[in-house]
């Protein structure tokens, strides 16, 4: 039994500008040939997707579903077996030697443990990628102290890595990354060995970096949090497909995979708690009560539900669990709600959450 | 002791300084490029190699599996040919030179592959070459387990030119068995050993001193 009910409407998609995506992915797939006693791999799954100039992208899977290999091949430091991974039109996968650094100088990576130099400071880290492409010196002097006011690291310029803490070295991280002035910056796992406080801080950081440079940004990670404090679009990949895909907003909203939905209930409290799913029958007992989900999304996404539950129909409605959050600039929340399980109620209840643009379901009964 | 004893012992002690420093430096010049290519030529590696990398691995181990003293003897046609004679300090240094080179690649090699994979990856993103690689991440960031490498080998031959005195190759080694041991002075014999130890533990200090002042990865406030 089955109430779902998908109704409301969630803000637009994003403008699709007219430009060329700033990385495409035609049917793209990788497999690591078997080696031994392993078995083949299969990394990447006829992967299509495109990121548009400018957006920040999210890619969101459990280890081994093929986050880094997905990202490996848009700066080629993995060809794919099969399909093409275009970069502003330049296919990753046909560039050698001169040209793929080339390409490479235009792609920033920061990386989980920011992978900054030991024997070089803070100024000579940023300064690397430049010394790489062949910079001169006051060029390097110019652009890494503007990086430096810019990741608010001005006074740790003679530090060594090893004096920094975590969210110190990923800022120089992304002042590095940025050195080249890059049209594309990935993300591997960028925050995940950092605390929520600098997590928080570095997303901040990166969002004030897209919005400034309008850098297109993709990244990856395990943490629906990250997803939904910084990107506007996500793809959720499993065993190296992508199995859902589409605005942060939507997904989270109506996530359609379980996968998505285990993804989206670490972050809303939208899971059904634990001594709770344990009572749950899929029959309505006498007496009992029913257990509903109610969804805030859209613009009605801060309707006084309960109230008008309570008063319209004369519902006696229970909170069991809620939660109301922001994703971007838009609220959403979930409700866990107990009415009385008697048919005509459940129906009432469902029917006045579909008529304020809502979306709800019985998910069960309890005695 | 008399004053010709001790300007002996002052020119064995020159004679083994200077062997030891050439035998470095060829050894350091030649093993040098040996050991991060080795370390550089594996499967997936920057100059993936294998039939290169394996030769050159047996190479190595054929020379550092040869006790010294049948190095010296088995070399002698090289010797002559590079010295031009196989008696004295300056035929002494070949052989010390092919015993270090070996020695020293395997200590460059064991240094570059400690240097975190992660750290050539990012570098290989950031579109450097296989040699910036080389030159800008992977010697500066092994500098530190290099010097304490480098400090090893300075030691050991030390030892190594001892034993070339027993072939007429000069220095302390030569002196300590010809007076000391042949002619039944111990007390040269002891100086000789007071001046190795003396030897040993000012370069294993410095070497230690500078190791520590080029390691950045500890936290200095």
């Amino acid at each position: 039994m089955n109430f779902l009910a998908r109704t409301g409407s969630e803000p637009a998609p994003p403008v699709l500008s007219s430009e060329p995506p700033a990385i495409r992915f035609e049917s793209v797939s990788k497999t690591y040939p078997a080696r031994g006693r392993d078995a083949q791999v299969t990394a990447l799954d006829l992967v299509s997707l495109a990121v548009a100039p400018g957006e920040i992208y999210g890619v969101i899977g459990r280890s081994g579903a093929g986050k880094s290999t997905l990202l490996r091949v848009i700066n080629g430091l993995e060809k794919p077996s099969t399909g093409r991974v275009l970069v502003e039109d330049t296919e990753v996968g046909a560039l050698d030697g001169a040209d793929l650094r080339a390409l490479r100088r235009r792609i920033g990576v920061i990386f989980q443990h920011f992978n900054l130099l030991s024997s070089r400071t803070v100024f000579d880290n940023i300064a690397f990628p430049l010394e790489l492409a062949g910079a001169r010196r006051a060029t390097i002097e110019a652009r890494v102290g503007q990086l430096l006011d810019l990741v608010g690291l001005d006074d740790k310029r003679g530090r060594y890595p090893a004096e920094l803490s975590g969210g110190q070295k990923q800022r120089v991280g992304i002042a590095r990354a940025l050195a080249t002035e890059p049209r594309v910056l990935l993300s591997d796992e960028a925050t995940s060995a950092l605390d929520p406080e600098t997590t928080r801080s570095i997303l901040e950081l990166l969002r004030r970096v897209n919005a400034l440079t309008g850098v297109t940004i993709v990244l990856i990670t395990h943490e629906m949090q990250v997803i939904k404090e910084i990107a506007g679009r996500v793809a959720v990949i499993e065993g190296g497909r992508i199995i859902e895909e589409g605005a942060v907003y939507d997904v989270f909203a109506r996530p359609e995979t379980s996968t998505a939905r285990s993804f989206v209930s670490s972050v809303t409290g939208s899971g059904v708690p634990e001594d709770l799913a344990a009572q749950l029958s899929p029959q309505p007992t006498k007496g009992g009560r029913a257990v509903l989900r109610i969804v805030l999304t859209g613009p009605q996404a801060t309707a006084p539900i309960i109230s008008i539950l309570s008063r319209s129909a004369g519902i006696d409605v229970q909170i069991l669990s809620g939660q109301v959050d922001r994703i971007g600039d838009a609220p959403f929340g979930n409700l866990l709600l107990a009415v009385p399980a008697r048919a005509e109620v459940v129906a009432a209840a469902l029917a006045l959450v579909r008529e304020h643009e809502l979306s709800g379901e019985v998910l069960g009964y309890v005695a | 002791m008399s004053p010709e004893l001790l300007g002996l012992i002052a020119d064995a002690t020159a004679e083994t300084l200077f062997m030891v420093a050439v035998a470095a430096l060829l050894g350091t010049a030649l093993g040098l490029p040996l050991g991060v290519f080795l370390a550089t030529s594996g499967r997936g590696e920057l100059f993936e190699a294998l039939a290169v990398n394996r030769v050159l691995g047996m190479l190595v181990n054929a020379t550092r599996s040869t006790p010294f003293i049948i190095l010296v003897v088995a070399i002698i046609p090289f010797t002559r040919l590079i010295a031009g004679t196989s008696i004295g300090t300056n035929a002494a240094m070949v052989p010390l030179t092919v015993a270090a080179t070996p020695f020293i690649a395997r200590i460059i090699e064991t240094a570059v592959r400690e240097v975190d994979q992660g750290l050539i990856e990012a570098s290989r993103a950031m579109g450097a070459t296989p040699l910036q690689i080389v030159a800008k991440v992977l010697l500066p960031e092994a500098r530190p387990a290099i010097v304490l490498g480098l400090t090893l080998t300075v030691v050991s031959l030390i030892g190594y030119s001892a034993m070339v005195g027993a072939v007429g190759g000069g220095g302390l080694g030569d002196l300590g068995i010809r007076y000391g041991y042949q002619r039944f002075m111990p007390e040269v014999m002891a100086a000789v050993v007071i001046v190795l130890i003396v030897l040993v533990q000012t370069l294993q200090s410095i070497g230690e001193a500078l190791a520590r002042r080029v390691n950045k990865r500890i936290r200095r406030v």
